[in-house]
């Protein structure tokens, strides 16, 4: 690969400074990602961001399942379930639900509405390459929902994929999974691959004897097909993705598609969804024009109990990005258009012990808008800074500045400042699907306008010597605070969820401090602390958010034999209390414990490589920690009492997985 | 609890394995200078010594282009481990890379690849 020969002008007292400097592939088009790729995880020092590298050996800690597992042995992405009885995984970043963060592939959201519920186990983790972490607002060029974080995938590549590659996982708990892709090289310039992932659930399993499955049985496909064109004037991507997936839970008795008397909890997705990219390099050196599109349709039924939501959504996303510099490369500039189409139709039906409701949701967003970035890379400071603005045609202009900054301290110190708005069309059911799991009624107020935010933060980057071997220490400090939120509202009346606007504050204050080292050659720790200070509003008076634990740190070790054929890898976490929702109990009384206990998590996995095949075997929870009565008043499913959303740990105790890996590379 | 005991029972034989194997004095360390110009070539030379028989380990320092690789000197020799690299296609001390595999390498693998 050839660079673009630049000048960078070096004064005198200047000369003895450690130098970064960053040189421009002479066919740049797609955003550029400078990733030293023998680390697992590693900052991105160069990005003035806040950006952290999760590549694939990273991402092999954890050969289960699909996204969300990958961010296990991560300190910036929590995990948590939705509630007790469908055990679906959601994110969270900064203690804030993952609906604040913008997920991405390869620069294109993809997960917006409807896919915000159960979107992650649409990506499979061994489909992705790599996975950047950026804290804070980030870039202004692909939208404005990024509120706390954007997490970027990057899959593997077409042109630079295995021929084959193929995962087969199995586990105790019923749960078998075969993952595959492969690719070729059609010529010079063309390149293609294809992606397919299966997996199934049949342990039909009730550890604590509530009558109720632990964890959904059910079935999972996912599907996609990419091709690349590359020359040097011109480049294209072109993907489609499609999934289905069917779950079901609930009472034992509950069988796919019966409704005989059962409390049941039934899951369905459907979406197929198409991207493409595509870029023309100019005439002048480093300058480039790119255009996204991406197409989605996307359906969503999910019943819990007697509450069912049907959804619909059709989005269209068109960005077009000028990519370029002004007089020298020190100074590059961005600027695009972007026209999101998104159609949304949804219905609530809930036949409850309180009375029979519709809650109908319909609408159609068409915002187009358009953007502006400026990058000044110096030699201690490197500046980006973006303003955007949107014209959204059921909430008028919205204007979207951000603003990230780097200044390196020393060789070895660096120094990060964010600041951003974010803003979001909230959706309360999907953002909140986990409180299906109630009976008490939801009140929705009917004028729920846009979620506004505004993040602020601080970062500390220390590399150093420690044991002959390289170590690494950050500190920072997050700041998000609301103008408008969603708030689903339980201290109010505990008998009801109340979704209105914020009326009063919503803030969230998180402090990280992670340290890396390797106390002898091939050993790896990793650990971090996080306090998390996060409130708002709710019931008239400021009270801590639910399900958000104060306190939460973990430390991962990980040893590779010298000949690289043995990886052992562990992980402790453990998690601080979290305040729970008040709730009703089957005696009649309201709850009054409702902060959960201090709980620890443990896993581990041993891989052993062999020239084209990997053997791993795994456990999660060693420690065996679950809940034993996670739902309130089993006995009567279609109560008004019952509430399956107090469920602050796994209800799921020991995990053991084995799997084999087995690749091709392409020669 | 069983399942935890019997889980970390087998971790620390599989620790314990990798640790310990073979008695000393047949044991010998080299260094040896290559030719390797990036990552990519660190997993070449790597994952091909590391499964050749009496080799103990082979690790490649980047950016020094050091290969240090500890081997059983009744199976393997200190020549044969230096021709092996050669036949991946790179230098191993005055031994120079076999021509034909320096010629199937990724351009970047190559000498002067990534200037």
């Amino acid at each position: 690969m050839g660079y673009y020969s630049d000048t960078i002008p070096v004064s005198k007292n200047e000369k003895q400074l450690y130098l970064e400097v960053v040189l421009y592939p002479d066919h740049l088009l797609e955003e550029f990602v400078f990733v030293q790729k023998r680390e697992n995880s590693t900052i991105l020092r160069l990005d003035p961001r806040n950006v952290e590298n999760l590549s694939s050996g990273e991402l092999r800690k954890a050969a289960c399942c699909n996204l969300s597992e990958s961010f296990e042995t991560n300190a910036t992405v929590d995990v948590n379930m939705t509630d007790g009885i469908s055990g679906a995984k959601q994110i969270a970043m900064m203690g804030l639900s993952g609906v604040y963060t913008q997920i991405q592939m390869e620069n294109i959201p993809i997960i917006q509405n409807l896919n915000m519920a159960h979107g992650m186990s649409s990506i499979p983790g061994t489909w992705i390459e790599s996975i950047q972490i950026t804290k804070g607002t980030g870039t202004v060029v692909n939208g404005y929902e990024s509120m706390v974080g954007l997490i970027n995938l990057e899959y593997h590549k077409p042109d630079a994929i295995e021929k084959l590659f193929v995962n087969v996982y199995g586990n105790i708990r019923g749960r078998a999974e075969v993952n595959l892709h492969g690719g070729l090289k059609l010529s010079d310039k063309w390149s293609t691959a294809w992606f397919l992932h299966g997996a199934t659930m049949q342990g039909d399993i009730d550890r604590n004897n509530d009558g109720f499955r632990d964890i959904m049985m059910g079935d999972d496909l996912v599907f996609l097909n990419r091709w690349k064109y590359e020359s040097t004037r011109f480049s294209g991507q072109f993907s489609v993705k499609g999934n289905l997936s069917e779950k079901y839970g609930g009472q034992t008795g509950f069988q796919r598609g019966d409704n005989s008397g059962y409390y049941g909890v039934y899951n369905e997705n459907r979406n197929i969804e198409i991207s493409g990219k595509t870029g023309f390099n100019l005439k002048k050196p480093t300058t480039s024009i790119g255009i996204i599109y991406y197409a989605k349709y996307y359906d969503i039924i999910a019943q819990y109990g007697n509450r069912e939501l049907n959804a619909n959504q059709k989005r269209g996303y068109i960005n077009a990005v000028y990519d370029g510099f002004l007089g020298s490369t020190l100074h590059r500039i961005k600027g695009g258009v972007i026209l999101v189409y998104d159609d949304l139709t949804q219905q609530v039906k809930s036949d409850l012990p309180s009375g029979y409701s519709e809650l109908d949701l319909v609408r159609t967003e068409v915002v187009p808008g358009a953007f502006a970035e400026y990058t000044y890379t110096g030699l201690r400071s490197t500046l980006v800074t973006g303003v955007r603005q949107d014209y959204h045609n059921m909430f008028g202009w919205q204007f979207t500045p951000r603003l990230n900054y780097k200044y390196v301290l020393t060789e070895n110190i660096d120094l990060r400042g964010t600041a951003g708005r974010g803003f979001r069309v909230s959706n309360y059911a999907i953002d909140n699907i986990g409180l299906m799991a109630t009976n008490r009624p939801w009140l929705v107020d009917a004028n729920i306008q846009p979620e506004v935010s505004w993040n602020f933060g601080v970062s500390l980057l220390y590399e150093l010597k420690m044991f002959g071997e390289k170590a690494l220490f950050t500190v920072d400090y997050f700041h998000t605070f609301f103008e408008n939120q969603l708030i689903a509202d339980r201290d109010e009346d505990p008998t009801q969820v109340m979704f209105s606007n914020l009326q009063g504050q919503s803030f969230s204050n998180v402090i990280q401090v992670e340290f890396r080292f390797s106390p002898m050659k091939n050993v790896e720790v990793k650990s971090a602390y996080k306090y998390l200070d996060v409130r708002a509003t709710m019931g008239g008076e400021l009270m801590s958010l639910m399900m958000v634990p104060t306190h939460r740190g973990f430390v991962n070790i990980a040893y590779t034999t010298r000949d690289k054929r043995w990886e052992y890898d562990l992980t402790a976490s453990v998690f601080g209390t979290q305040r729970l929702a008040t709730v009703e109990l089957s005696q009649g009384v309201l709850s009054e414990n409702n902060r959960s206990e201090v709980f620890p998590m443990l896993s581990a996995q041993i891989t052993h490589v062999y020239k084209q095949f990997d053997f791993y075997i795994g456990g999660e929870n060693l420690l065996d920690f679950r809940l034993e009565d996670p739902i309130i008043d089993t006995q009567n499913p279609f109560g008004e009492r019952f509430d399956a959303t107090r469920v602050w740990a796994p209800i799921l105790g020991i995990n053991i997985y084995g799997g084999v890996r087995f690749t091709i590379k392409n020669k | 609890m069983k399942n935890v005991i019997s889980l970390a029972v087998l971790v620390l034989v599989a620790f314990g394995c990798s640790v310990s194997k073979g008695g000393k004095e047949n044991k010998e360390t080299i260094k040896i200078l290559t030719s390797a110009e990036c990552g990519d070539c660190k997993d070449r030379i790597e994952g091909k010594l590391n499964y050749e028989k009496g080799i103990i380990f082979a690790e490649l320092e980047m950016p020094s282009k050091i290969l240090t690789v500890k081997y059983k000197k009744d199976i393997i020799t200190a020549a044969q481990i230096r021709e092996l690299v050669s036949k991946v296609g790179y230098d191993a001390d005055d031994v120079k890379a076999d021509g034909e595999a320096l010629n199937k390498l990724p351009d970047c693998c190559k000498p002067g690849g990534m200037e």
